[in-house]
């Protein structure tokens, strides 16, 4: 049976990899999202263009019929168009010009705006997929290094118990033999000892008595 | 005027495109598993670093360990030589002290044992001493001389202390039984007098009659109430351990129980007169005169049956005859003539006369044992004095070197004397005639032997054995042709000599058990034995080999359970097998019983020749060559 620790090491290393996998799935979730963002904003500046040219359409119209409100109204009052009225006529040429510069210029920033935006919502997503990567992988390295680590602490406990019992072993041996030998040396003090007893009442014996 | 319209751009557009992007911050994301990776590895170097101080922990708590270890035993091995050390000096010191203690002791014992005979003999003349009146001072004086002569060479204070510790200890229980036994000889010379004077008094009643002054004195100073009255001036002298009148009453009752019973052993007759007159009556009491008057009846009853008795006095000298014809004096009460002994017969009750004949009876047995034994005795004197002649003259007999006139001319003592000769010169008349001894005669022989070992037969010439026509013969007439044999003759005799040596009896006993125990295997098969007249010849062959193994035994020293017993290394009949015949030699035996020829078969195991011992006979080369085809 697994000890304890690995177990929780276990649970632990399952409870990062899951984290990972729910990083994942929020990350795809984001990137998803921003894709979607992304395709509106594209939209958008299709949009914006497709509106610079309708409002082009919409000012040439305008612009023709006030040019040829221009033209009739010169017709009218009999001015000949040389000089003055056809100048103006150019002047005006060139400010529908410029105006519908502007309005396709607009569009274009818009339709650009847009563009950015677009890209602006798929970089985020995959910032969160890079994110999502990134955390998975410390995920990943984090259950890895969690059941490394137990397996290393889980060692390191054996090879710390398996040392503290070799040292209580050699201790517990090296004790028997002091206990041995203290035990011989006493014997041996005991049988001098009556040894010497019995020297001196072999020598005297009863004589002393 | 007509309005121009004219066309104005009024929409100037100042849009500008694009916005810049906020930097996203991905560093965090980025490096976030490289950090990861870094916790990771840093947990692990930590794990490592552990590992790392773990081991070497182990090895600094393992060195630690084994310097520790090697400190302790350091310590042990260090106190161990210190406690040797110390033990040896300890014992040296012992040593030392011990011998001075011991030296001292010895000093001491040997002043104590010099002066313990002089204190023994100092005090065995006190007690010598029945004059106590000295006694304590001359004991004060020289035990005080004993100790002053044994303490004047003493240089040793400890000695001289110690000595004077024993010697006080030993002169306070001598003191006390000193003083104790100069107190008894005080009191001891004391008693002994009264007592003498009590034994005095005592034997002058018993000795003298009444009337007698010494017998009167006596009952004075016994039995008196006042002074000269021995117990009372003894009470006055503490020397009595009784009340005066209780002594007075045990001496009256030991006085007069003295006077009763030697009455009793010495004159019942009279002690039953005085019992009868009342004498006794308050001298002694009923239970005592009850237990004396029995015995002193018997006693009466028994000296008369003694002095009838004595009328057949034990004489070894008496003839038997004389001795039968005094019992039958006494037995009838005539005791031939004499009044006195008839009249005391006469007086006799129907217990005495029974008693008289029972004693009579045991005194002729006793008269006829004496005669017997006198009779045995100048017997047993006679056979011993001739053994040595008998001997050599029986052996010179048989052998044909001897004549009638040679054994006349023997100087043989006694009866038996002349029976040995008769007897002898029947042997040379049986040897002229070509009788002589062919040694086959078993059954005789047994016979003889029993009859020896049961006392029937004390001389070889004793005439108690019944021959085959019943005529009564001795041991010499029936050695002959169809008699014992010669070596029979003489083991008889010698049984019959060694008959008080019980040792001599048990080694010829237990050979002729054997013999008798192995005489069957010998003899062999018993559907032979009718037909087969040689088989006894082997038989006794076979006896003389045994015997002379059996005597060789005996010889050196060996006893005959070693001889006779088979589990024995020395049992004389270890090769029984070869004594034991084979069914072809008693057929052999049988053809030659019947007068046939028996083919010679060179297989037989060849026969002993005369004058072969046995051993000789086991090392002669037919016997060893047979043994081999065997």
């Amino acid at each position: 049976m697994a000890p304890p620790m690995v177990i929780a090491a276990g649970v632990s290393a399952a409870g990062s990899l899951l984290a990972g996998q729910s990083a994942m799935a929020a990350g795809r979730y984001q990137k998803s999202i921003a894709d979607r963002n992304a395709e509106i904003y594209d939209s958008k500046a299709d949009q914006a263009l497709a509106i610079g040219d309708r409002n082009v359409k919409v000012f040439n119209k305008s612009f023709a019929k006030q040019q040829s409100s221009t033209l009739t109204a010169y017709m009218k009052a009999g001015v000949k168009l040389a000089g003055t009225p056809l100048e103006i006529l150019e002047y005006n040429l060139t400010e529908a010009e410029m105006e519908r510069q502007n309005i396709l210029y607009d569009a274009q920033v818009m339709s650009d705006d847009a563009r950015q935006q677009a890209v602006m919502a798929r970089m985020e997503g995959n910032v969160a997929m890079f994110n999502a990567r990134a955390q998975r992988a410390s995920s990943f390295l984090n259950a890895a290094g969690t059941m490394v680590g137990a397996y290393a602490t889980n060692n390191l406990i054996k090879t710390q118990a398996a040392n503290a019992k070799i040292l209580n072993a050699d201790m517990l041996n090296k004790q028997q033999t002091l206990i041995d030998i203290s035990n011989n040396n006493m014997k041996r003090v005991m049988q001098l000892q009556i040894s010497n007893a019995e020297k001196l009442h072999e020598k005297y014996g009863v004589l002393l008595n | 005027m007509v309005q121009i319209p004219t066309f104005e751009n009024k929409n100037v557009s100042q849009r500008t495109s694009g916005v810049p992007f906020a930097i996203p911050n991905v560093s965090d994301a980025a490096t976030l598993p490289f950090r990861q990776l870094s916790n990771q590895a840093d947990k692990l170097t930590g794990i490592a670093s552990q590992f790392q101080k773990a081991e070497a922990d182990q090895e600094v708590a393992l060195d630690k360990l084994n310097t520790q270890q090697e400190l302790k035993k350091y310590q042990l091995n260090e106190k161990y030589k210190t406690d040797v050390f110390k033990l040896n000096e300890e014992l040296e010191s012992d040593f030392k002290k011990a011998q001075l203690t011991l030296n001292r002791k010895t000093k001491v014992k040997n002043a104590y044992n010099n002066i313990l005979p002089l204190i023994n003999e100092a005090k065995i003349n006190i007690l010598a001493n029945q004059d106590t009146t000295t006694s304590q001072a001359d004991w004060e004086n020289t035990t005080k001389k004993i100790y002053n002569n044994a303490i004047k060479n003493m240089d040793d204070n400890v000695v001289k202390q110690l000595f004077t510790a024993k010697y006080n200890d030993l002169l306070a229980v001598e003191n006390i039984d000193v003083g104790s036994n100069i107190r008894k000889i005080d009191v001891k010379n004391a008693v002994d007098a009264f007592n003498v004077e009590k034994t005095n008094l005592f034997n002058d009643y018993l000795n003298y009659k009444p009337g007698h002054p010494k017998r009167e004195l006596a009952i004075k100073k016994l039995f008196g109430t006042d002074e000269p009255n021995i117990f009372i001036e003894a009470a006055n002298d503490l020397i009595l351990t009784e009340l005066p009148h209780i002594a007075i009453d045990t001496a009256k009752r030991e006085l007069f129980g003295l006077e009763a019973t030697k009455m009793v052993d010495e004159n019942p007759k009279q002690f039953l007169k005085l019992l009868e007159q009342g004498y006794w009556d308050g001298r002694l009491d009923p239970q005592t005169l009850v237990k004396l008057k029995d015995p002193a009846i018997n006693n009466a009853r028994a000296m008369d049956i003694d002095t009838l008795v004595a009328f057949m006095p034990t004489d070894a000298n008496m003839t038997l005859e004389v001795a039968d014809e005094l019992y039958k004096e006494a037995k009838t009460g005539n005791f031939g003539g004499n009044e006195e002994l008839q009249e005391v017969y006469n007086e006799l009750d129907a217990q005495g006369k029974s008693d008289f004949n029972k004693a009579i009876n045991q005194q002729r047995s006793h008269v006829r044992a004496e005669i017997s034994f006198q009779q045995t005795q100048e017997q047993r004197l006679e056979i011993e004095a001739n053994d040595e002649l008998f001997v050599d003259s029986y052996d010179k007999t048989i052998n044909g070197t001897l004549t009638i006139s040679d054994i006349d001319a023997l100087e043989f003592e006694g009866k038996q004397g002349v029976e040995y000769k008769t007897a002898l010169k029947n042997l040379v008349a049986k040897r002229e005639s070509g009788l002589l001894p062919t040694d086959a005669g078993l059954e005789l022989y047994d016979k003889a032997f029993k009859m020896i070992m049961e006392g029937k037969i004390s001389s070889v010439t004793e005439k108690v054995i019944p021959n085959a026509n019943g005529e009564m013969m001795s041991i010499l007439d029936m050695t002959g042709a169809d008699g014992i044999g010669h070596s029979q003759a003489k083991e008889l005799y010698s049984l019959i000599i060694n008959k008080n040596n019980q040792d001599v009896l048990y080694q010829k006993q237990a050979f002729q058990d054997f013999l008798l125990a192995y005489e069957d295997q010998i003899l062999g098969n018993p559907l032979y034995q009718k037909y087969n007249t040689k088989s006894e010849s082997r038989f006794f062959d076979f006896t003389l080999i045994m015997k002379e193994a059996y005597d060789q035994g005996i010889k050196e020293g060996k006893s005959p359970i070693q001889l006779l017993n088979s589990q024995s290394d020395n049992f004389i009949l270890k090769n029984l097998a070869e004594f034991i015949p084979t069914d072809e030699q008693l057929t052999n035996e049988v053809l030659e019983s019947f007068g046939m020829e028996v083919p010679i078969d060179k297989n037989s195991q060849p026969q002993r020749k005369p004058n072969q011992s046995i051993e000789e006979y086991y090392q002669s080369e037919e016997y060893k060559n047979w043994k081999a085809k065997q």
